[in-house]
């Protein structure tokens, strides 16, 4: 070791023994912080409530679905003449994960900007932000009213880390196998029974290429990781060891490795596209029958059945490896946060509560109420993740197919830690050439796996405090 | 001026002339004074604080740490870095080569008394005046499995091309549609400059029985050497720096096939969030820009003298 990495080492150590004992000291301090932040001259939190003191809010929203939010700020407003909530926005590039958003929000914190609450991405933006202590717990604030809540939301598994509830799921963002009915029709197969199995959906793509020699019968994001863990953990497989975040990587394991060799298998048999397909791009390539299916999000069928109303799109779950598989689905979305800038970290907690509550749910979608929104607006967000709103949905003939696979059980991405960004590129840089190249699938799995290895060994070497409780072996299956 | 009788006066010291000078031309510098904060705070703060965070490992949830030449020594070794130099070196060549030589033609064959020519000049220039986003995705569509393009290949006989779906399509692809867009802001930057060629330089060359092309090339780019030079340099400058092409049509595939030196900075940079991996990138795509330049200037003046 040189004298370089000694002094960084040292360095790295006295900040993570400050930061553990500073961490240490915050977390013992923290309930009567929340209590102090939400407590003026006058009073208590309840008491200023219900004095009618103007309280301020500040929503920072990093997730788009810019109208609807909107309108129900103004609706939050109008029911608590008290609050005033100044409303921020930004958003994204789109690409293989939210982290300009993330930055953004967080170069904001790191300012000591006032956030008092954050619609984020879901996965994984709630870890990122409780791994540097730029979120408030939920739990901590208001135990009972967020677990009476969460009992009631989808998706919960990715806000609840190392015992504590750090955000309250939003919105929904299920993925699923969308396919085109007509062209199965011509094709001569079913389309009330899309593949549930992988044989059926050898047999299925054999038939749209028989049919639709020059279209691709199945369209996937090479680039993207998310969208074949599905695939992966429907047929048994998994990426990750170890609690949260992750101590070790492994795509070798059998179930990951038949996967991806399954994946392989659509490229080789000339199944799969043979370009990158980004969401904007999907809507061509499905409406001008390029693409006969795509595993994509849910919601997208929504716009392919806005671009093309004549044509029977449906959406289906992703096939298991057999029948002994149950199926499992990844769902994305959004998660409302508290910052850890919030001044107002009750009244912060009230405001997400009412956002994620049945009725105001019932309202952002349409099903009750009014919001004002167009439909184009109304349609430009994910689905909701309150139960009770997602199955009156999921009985609407305008929602039914994006909500077709709300109900299948869900996984987190699992390895969410600060490695994350450049682990996924990993993996998708793999996918990218099993997809385009001609490769032995699992010499580049292998590879993949040392390398994001390397980044967790380093990762657990700067920040040790992180990974206490990571138990080693356990697969995140 | 020395008065009789009276002792010279000293003369000014350094300073006292600075301070004169300066309060001489106090509105110039007031005048100036809204573009020097504007580039202290936009261009030359934001190029120094990346030079030092290229000296670290920069995080978003650590402080920066110093770590001197690591982050250069690891380019070095970094495959995708160097496939990023080859590509935007590649694009930058054929791309500066086309929009340079094919501007300069377009210019001339714009300068001569055509019938119609103010309509030519602006459908030429058009292209410059749309965003490279859009202009990037309608080519992407164009381009598409289903395009038009294939479409047309198909409807004369020849087979379907995967056009971004192969690497090489791709970056030609890519090439071509920068020439075509940046070509009109050329053509008019050249049209300056064949405007203030001398006459009398044209007609004597006529005189003495030089054809068109002759005089063309004796006489008219000569006359311009200067503005090709320019032309050279900015074209050079703007195409290391590719990014919104490849990250709209082809998101640097396939297979980093289209990776940009700038793409990548982006990666690290706000995917992976290394920003001092990524500041790394960019000090040494600043100094490539510079040694480019330089190289560009030493070349025209040796040609020049």
């Amino acid at each position: 070791m040189s004298s370089k990495d000694h002094t960084n080492i040292l360095a790295l150590n006295r900040r993570t023994v400050l930061k553990g004992a500073a961490g240490a000291a915050a977390a013992s301090a923290l309930p009567a912080t929340i209590a102090q932040a939400s407590t003026s001259k006058t009073g208590s939190y309840a008491k200023r409530r219900q004095d009618g003191e103007p309280i301020k809010l500040v929503y920072f929203n990093a997730r788009g679905g810019e109208a609807a939010e909107r309108a129900l700020v103004e609706r939050y407003m109008e029911e608590n003449p008290n609050i005033e909530i100044e409303y921020l926005s930004t958003t994204a590039i789109g690409g293989p994960s939210d982290t300009d958003t993330i930055a953004n929000l967080i170069f904001n914190i790191q300012a000591d900007t006032t956030i008092d609450v954050s619609k984020v991405e879901v996965q994984r933006t709630p870890l990122e932000l409780m791994s540097i202590d730029a979120a408030l717990p939920l739990s901590q604030i208001n135990e009972e009213a967020v677990q009476a809540r969460v009992d009631q939301l989808l998706n919960t598994n990715t806000t609840a880390i190392k015992g504590d509830v750090w955000g309250l799921p939003y919105e929904y963002d299920p993925f699923g196998y969308i396919y085109n009915a007509d062209m199965y029709v011509e094709a001569g197969l079913d389309p009330d029974k899309p593949p549930k199995t992988w044989d059926e959906f050898r047999r299925v793509n054999e038939a749209l290429q028989a049919e639709f020699p020059d279209a691709w019968t199945i369209c996937h994001p090479l680039k993207n990781l998310n969208k074949i863990q599905p695939l992966v953990w429907s047929a048994g497989g998994w990426y990750w060891e170890g609690g949260v975040p992750p101590t070790r990587a492994n795509v070798t394991n059998e179930g990951t490795v038949a996967a991806y060799k399954f994946f392989d298998e659509w490229a080789q048999n000339g199944w799969l596209n043979s370009e990158e397909i980004s969401t904007d791009q999907s809507i061509q390539h499905m409406v001008a029958r390029q693409c006969a299916a795509i595993n994509l999000s849910t919601t997208t069928v929504l716009l392919y059945q806005a671009n093309a109303p004549e044509t029977d799109f449906r959406v289906a779950r992703y096939p298991t490896r057999d029948e002994s598989f149950d199926p499992v689905n990844f769902a994305g979305g959004s998660a409302l946060v508290v910052p850890s800038t919030s001044a107002n970290p009750e009244a912060a907690l009230d405001f997400i509560l009412w956002l994620t509550s049945e009725e105001t749910q019932r309202l952002k979608y349409g099903v009750e109420g009014d919001l004002g929104i167009s439909e184009q607006d109304l349609f430009d967000q994910d689905l909701p993740t309150n139960i009770a709103v997602a199955e009156v949905l999921a009985d609407d003939p305008t929602w039914s197919e994006a909500m077709a696979t709300f109900d299948i059980p869900t996984r987190p991405a699992g390895g969410l830690s600060p490695v994350y960004s450049r682990a996924y590129d990993v993996y998708a840089s793999m996918q990218e050439r099993i997809a385009l190249t001609d490769v032995d699938v699992l010499s580049e799995l292998e590879a993949a796996e040392a390398d994001v290895q390397a980044l967790i060994d380093e990762n657990m070497e700067q920040l040790p405090a992180l990974y206490e409780g990571s138990d080693d072996a356990t697969p995140i299956a | 001026m020395a008065i009789a009788g009276q002792p010279p006066r000293p003369a000014a010291t350094r300073m006292q002339r600075l301070g004169k000078s300066i309060r001489k031309s106090r509105a110039a510098y007031l005048l100036m004074l809204p573009f020097l904060l504007h580039f202290i705070v936009v261009v030359a703060y934001p190029m120094f604080y990346s030079l030092y965070l290229s000296l670290t490992e920069a995080k978003l949830n650590s402080d920066p740490v110093f770590v001197g030449l690591d982050n250069f020594v690891d380019l070095s070794e970094d495959a995708e870095f160097k496939t990023a130099i080859g590509n935007t070196f590649y694009f930058a060549f054929f791309a500066v080569l086309g929009e340079t030589v094919l501007s300069l033609i377009v210019a001339l064959v714009m300068n001569q008394a055509l019938r119609g020519r103010i309509i030519f000049r602006t459908a030429f220039f058009l292209p410059v005046a749309t965003s490279w986003v859009i202009v990037s995705l309608m080519w992407s569509i164009l381009f598409s499995r289903n395009g038009i393009v294939n479409i047309g290949l198909e409807w004369i006989g020849l087979s379907q091309q995967p056009f971004l779906g192969d690497g090489q399509q791709a970056m030609w692809i890519i090439i071509l549609m920068s020439i075509w867009k940046n070509l009109g802001y050329y053509m008019v930057i050249y049209l300056a400059a064949l405007q203030s060629v001398p006459r009398d330089l044209i007609d004597a060359a006529s005189l003495d029985g030089a054809g068109p092309l002759r005089v063309i090339w004796n006489v008219t780019i000569p006359s311009i050497r200067p503005v090709i030079y320019f032309v050279l340099s900015i074209a050079t400058i703007g195409s290391m720096q590719l990014f919104t092409q490849p990250f709209i049509m082809t998101n640097g595939g396939p297979l980093n096939a289209t990776l940009s030196i700038v793409q990548l900075l982006y990666r690290k940079a706000f995917v992976e969030l290394s920003f001092g991996y990524g500041s790394a990138i960019a000090t040494v795509l600043l100094l490539l820009l510079i040694v480019l330049s330089l190289l560009n200037r030493r070349i025209g003046n040796l040609i020049a003298h």
